[in-house]
């Protein structure tokens, strides 16, 4: 509440007398670490009341040299099989049904011994390099010489929940920032008229713990992700009132701005009120230039095929794919796609029917993302934009339940793949043992994931880092890690 | 419980949805039936029933100044100046957020 100043003792609030007295070493620290990066001075207004708005997002120089631009992460909901799709486990044919001794920890809990269910699809080898790849990707596996498989990825939850804020945040607990707010923290946006993160859900509905996944943690608001819907239009809300001129909304936004800004100067250490400000003047851009980068009715017939836009099947993810592109193209930092949303079979935590299941989500999303692919390196795009397809988590090679293929969740040994963006073609790194249920070689925990996107972006993981309560938080952690070297090109 | 986010398109449909025009529309003829018709007034009043406070002079003048240039330079009658100034005044952060 803004004090009436003939009426308050000290001429100020109590909240801002506490503030400025006992919170002032805090505030000082505080508004030191916000303005580190100039974004309190970005914010603040001077003391002609018209200091023009400067973009938070405004694009930085990399620390390394970068290879990548851009991230695509295709996100597998549920915890895709790595034994039916990537990680060849011819031993296992033999030993369909076969109770054996492995030490297993899904939602079931620690398990020592369990029921063999041998992988459900063929293998076949493709290109040059001849990896096997299951039936259930016909279209990728003609590209895994653009592809750098990693079999022993790990993390340190077998649960939904915990094991999506890991993939994305680094972090078992939520309240950290995620990927995605991590890279425009760190290089911000190409293109200041876009949203410079974009989350596109499955039409099923969003992830457990839904916006902790793509939160900005304790990074200012402005990292937070923009969500381009799944069904519809892309975007609302990009018309002008009917009425309205381009000119009286401008207009009308500069008053509202000033208004906000001084309202904000009693209020600094609120962030989303920053927020809310660079979330009107990226709205009016948006007005501008978002309906042409979502509209796709200017792709070409073949490249709607190519991305199954022809396909019932395939249409839907293929339409997110190919929304990615458009938005990737027009400088969107980081694209993060949720193939499966909601529960059990609608994406792919096949605890019951593991057939029926991957046949589904592997059918809704193979034709898609090879489209991708394909479509990014036509356009010379993929030579810099690293696209990442996995999920949080792998599955078991034994059955869950007395009957059945279902398959529980497994986070010591799953299968990720990375292209694009530096990475080496027609590789895979990393063994796990008959079964696929624990690495047999280095594991590669899901930190290094991270560490390599950020390398290839340009960004030393080790050394980008944001002061908050008392840390110096990395999205590594507080080991120093490495980028996973041996994939790069 | 749906976790707090911020992003333009909250800003896009608070702007340019029909239904901030007509609450718009709904709250600047509440006002004008309150108060009359002199810009200083409206805007005084609308302001304090998006903030529950009195406003400054100097956020009086603001508006004022708004609706002003709103009529001079887009040529905007009075009653559709107010309309937006209604708008603006729903789409404020004192308004948004709560202390």
């Amino acid at each position: 509440m803004a004090p009436s100043k003939s009426h308050t003792f000290c001429g100020r609030t109590r909240r801002e007398f506490l503030w400025q007295a006992g919170g002032g070493f805090a505030g000082v620290a505080l508004a030191e670490m916000l303005g580190r990066d100039g974004f309190l001075a970005r914010q603040t207004v001077a003391a002609d009341n018209t200091t023009p708005f400067v973009n938070p997002l405004a694009p930085q120089r990399p620390q390394l040299m970068p290879k990548a631009k851009r991230v695509i992460f295709l996100f597998m909901y549920g915890g895709p099989s790595h034994l039916d799709t990537f990680d060849y486990k011819p031993a296992m044919e033999n030993l369909d049904g076969k109770t054996v001794a492995v030490e297993t920890f899904g939602r079931g809990g620690h398990k020592k011994t369990g029921r063999v269910v041998s992988p459900k699809w063929k293998f076949k080898q493709y290109g040059e390099c001849g990896k096997w790849v299951s039936d259930l990707f016909p279209q990728l596996g003609k590209l895994v010489d653009d592809i750098a498989f990693l079999h022993t990825l790990q993390a340190e939850s077998p649960i939904h929940g915990s094991a999506l804020l890991m993939m994305n945040s680094g972090r078992l607990l939520s309240g950290s920032p995620c990927l995605g707010s991590w890279t425009n923290y760190g290089l911000g946006t190409a293109n200041a008229n876009l949203p410079g993160f974009v989350v596109m859900l499955d039409r099923s509905g969003g992830p457990i713990n839904g916006a902790k996944n793509w939160s900005s943690g304790f990074m200012p608001a402005t990292y937070q992700p923009t969500i381009v819907r799944s069904e519809g239009s892309p975007i609302l809300n990009l018309d002008l009132p009917p009425g309205m001129t381009d000119a009286h909304q401008r207009n009308m936004l500069n008053t509202l701005q000033q208004y906000n800004r001084e309202h904000q100067l009693k209020r600094i250490d609120n962030q989303d009120l920053a927020a809310r400000i660079a979330s009107y003047e990226l709205a009016y851009k948006m007005q501008e230039h978002a309906p042409e980068a979502v509209d796709l009715s200017q792709e070409t017939m073949a490249t709607k095929k190519l991305y199954g836009l022809d396909r019932q099947q395939t249409k839907e993810f293929g339409r997110n794919c190919l929304l990615a592109r458009r938005l990737v193209e027009r400088g969107v930092r980081f694209v993060q796609l949720y193939a499966g949303g909601a529960h059990s079979d609608t994406n792919w935590d096949a605890h019951g029917d593991l057939v029926a299941n991957h046949n589904r989500h592997a059918g809704r999303t193979d034709q898609p993302i090879a489209g991708l692919l394909t479509d990014l390196k036509q356009r010379g795009l993929l030579e810099d934009t690293v696209v990442i397809w996995g999920g949080e988590f792998g599955r078991q090679p034994t059955a869950e339940f007395a009957k059945g293929t279902g398959r529980d969740h497994n986070s010591y040994a799953f299968t990720m793949w990375m292209a694009g963006g530096g990475i080496q073609g027609g590789i895979s790194l990393g063994e796990t043992d008959e079964l696929g249920a624990h690495p047999s070689s280095a594991p590669i925990h899901v930190k290094r994931l991270h560490a390599t996107i950020l390398h290839l972006l340009g960004l030393d993981p080790n050394q980008l880092a944001y002061f908050h309560a008392g840390l110096n938080h990395r999205l590594i952690g507080v080991e120093d890690t490495e980028p996973i070297y041996d994939i790069l090109a | 419980m749906r976790f707090i986010t911020t992003q333009p398109t909250q800003a896009l449909e608070l702007l340019n949805n029909s239904f901030s025009q007509k609450q718009s529309q709904q709250l600047a003829a509440r006002v004008r039936q309150e108060v009359g018709d002199k810009p200083g007034d409206q805007v005084q009043r609308a302001l304090w029933l998006v903030t529950q406070r009195s406003p400054t002079s100097e956020e009086i003048d603001r508006g004022v100044d708004l609706l002003q240039d709103l009529a001079n330079n887009e040529q905007l009658s009075p009653g559709a100046a107010f309309d937006i100034f209604c708008l603006l005044a729903l789409n404020l952060n004192e308004f948004i957020f709560l202390d």
